[in-house]
């Protein structure tokens, strides 16, 4: 198992920590956060021009064909520079599930994906808000109507296309829609971690054939893959925030003078740093194996993935509460970079599937 | 001490209400009114406002147990 980054991903990341620094300061992401209907179409255009969006698209619909490692290795700095956006849902989840869609209307929107005038959202969760086939009931017929509704749908005033699962009768089903399609009602919700969530409703929507993003039967062929990608995604970005975390509070029990002291220079917050290094460097790892068992196809690599997620959002949140703990004051005020840090890892540690969830498909991977 | 027990409680709090935990009071959709998600953010505070948990272990060892105080600043 080699997990060192290749020269490409290693110029990737300076590039993005550069590019983030400047343009997505931590005061950009806090002004995005407090606007109900934010979102950042400057820095979405932006991203484009740099091809993120695309990464994970292959060249002849206009992207650039990079692997899921690669896409890991920015999903580390967007998570330190809090990144806010449907860049997860639509250049992760999205662009795998079209990929192995395949098909005139998934290649059409791959393209606009990759140019970033297209964005597309994810339509999954419903009442019990669990990412598992039998929770998303939605009644799917094509040709149909669809009535009913998603929860936590996120961006939906920003993008321009919608992947909504729900249940045919032939098992789970897929549909692409375009968010325009008349009968679908977006509702903000207002969460406190400044991701932009949205109750869609479905009032009577005309489904047609070509609706069916896969053939019944092979829905879970094409979200399976994309889901798994989504929490890989996730988990590097709670990794990234999680090292930013370390990063500050290790730097302010160097400096941060107490009683004629550092802080640092105290047992007590320099085990509670080395805890969050463990924490930091588990979370990181776990991930980047997992990525290296799905891309060697190993039969584990479904567990590798669900302990990578399970593993990430309990170390990440860890970091962040324990952050709390060694900057004092200082890191609860507004102006401090990290409560926007300790949202971004909440966030992410419950899109594609909070722990409880990744637990029990670790606990059935190995028999349980 | 009791701000950690706070702490936890209301972390556990936040993972039993999976995707809902975050909606703020007043969103559709927010569970008992928002107020785990509320408690949740300003639990951090309560441990550092007052003497931080860490001086609160030092006192209990050296007044309470009798164990040697930690040297003082140079």
């Amino acid at each position: 198992m080699d997990l060192a980054f290749s020269p490409a991903q290693t110029l990737l990341q300076q590039s993005a920590r550069t590019f983030l620094l400047q343009r997505c300061p931590p005061e950009r992401v806090q002004e995005l956060a407090l606007d109900r209907r934010g979102f950042a179409a400057d820095l979405w255009k932006e991203i484009a021009a740099l091809g993120w969006p695309g990464l994970l698209i292959a060249p002849e619909h206009g992207g650039s064909g990079a692997s899921l490692a690669d896409a890991l290795a920015l999903m580390e700095e967007l998570g330190r520079a809090c990144f806010p956006g449907p860049f997860v849902p639509s250049a992760v989840v999205a662009a795998t599930a079209l990929g192995l869609a395949g098909g005139r209307r998934a290649h059409g929107l791959l393209a606009g994906l990759a140019t970033g005038s297209r964005i597309c959202t994810l339509a999954l969760l419903e009442g019990p808000g669990r990412l598992a086939p039998e929770a998303m009931t939605l009644p799917i017929a094509a040709p149909g109507r669809l009535t009913g509704r998603k929860l936590f749908v996120p961006d939906a005033h920003a993008a321009t296309d919608l992947i909504v699962v729900g249940h045919a009768s032939a098992g789970p089903a897929v549909l692409l829609l375009p968010m325009g399609r008349p009968g679908i009602i977006a509702r903000p919700l207002d969460s406190m971690t400044g991701d932009k969530l949205f109750e869609l409703s479905f009032a009577d929507v005309e489904i047609g054939p070509d609706d069916l993003l896969a053939q019944p039967g092979r829905a879970w062929a094409v979200l399976g893959p994309a889901l798994r990608a989504g929490a890989l995604a996730r988990c590097a970005e709670m990794a990234g925030a999680a090292q930013r975390v370390l990063e500050l509070c290790v730097e302010h029990a160097r400096v941060r003078v107490q009683g004629g002291r550092p802080i640092g220079s105290h047992q007590a917050i320099q085990h509670a740093c080395a805890d969050l290094y463990r924490d930091v460097e588990s979370a990181r790892w776990l991930t980047w194996e997992a990525e290296w068992a799905l891309a060697s196809g190993r039969p584990d690599a479904d567990a590798t993935v669900a302990a990578a997620k399970a593993h990430g959002a309990e170390a990440a949140l860890r970091v962040a509460r324990r952050g709390h703990q060694i900057m004092g004051a200082i890191g609860y005020s507004e102006e401090h970079p990290l409560h926007l840090l300790h949202k971004r890892i909440l966030a992410a540690s419950q899109d594609m599937g909070d722990a409880a969830l990744h637990l029990e498909t670790l606990a059935r991977a190995i028999g349980l | 001490m009791a701000d950690e027990l706070g702490q936890r409680v209301l972390s556990l709090g936040m993972e039993l209400l999976g995707p809902y935990a975050a909606l703020r009071a007043g969103s559709p959709e927010a569970r008992l009114r928002g107020e785990i998600e509320h408690q949740y953010q300003t639990a951090w505070g309560h441990t550092l406002a007052g003497g931080t948990s860490e001086i609160q272990r030092t006192t209990i060892a050296v007044r309470a147990l009798g164990l040697p105080a930690e040297p003082r600043g140079r």
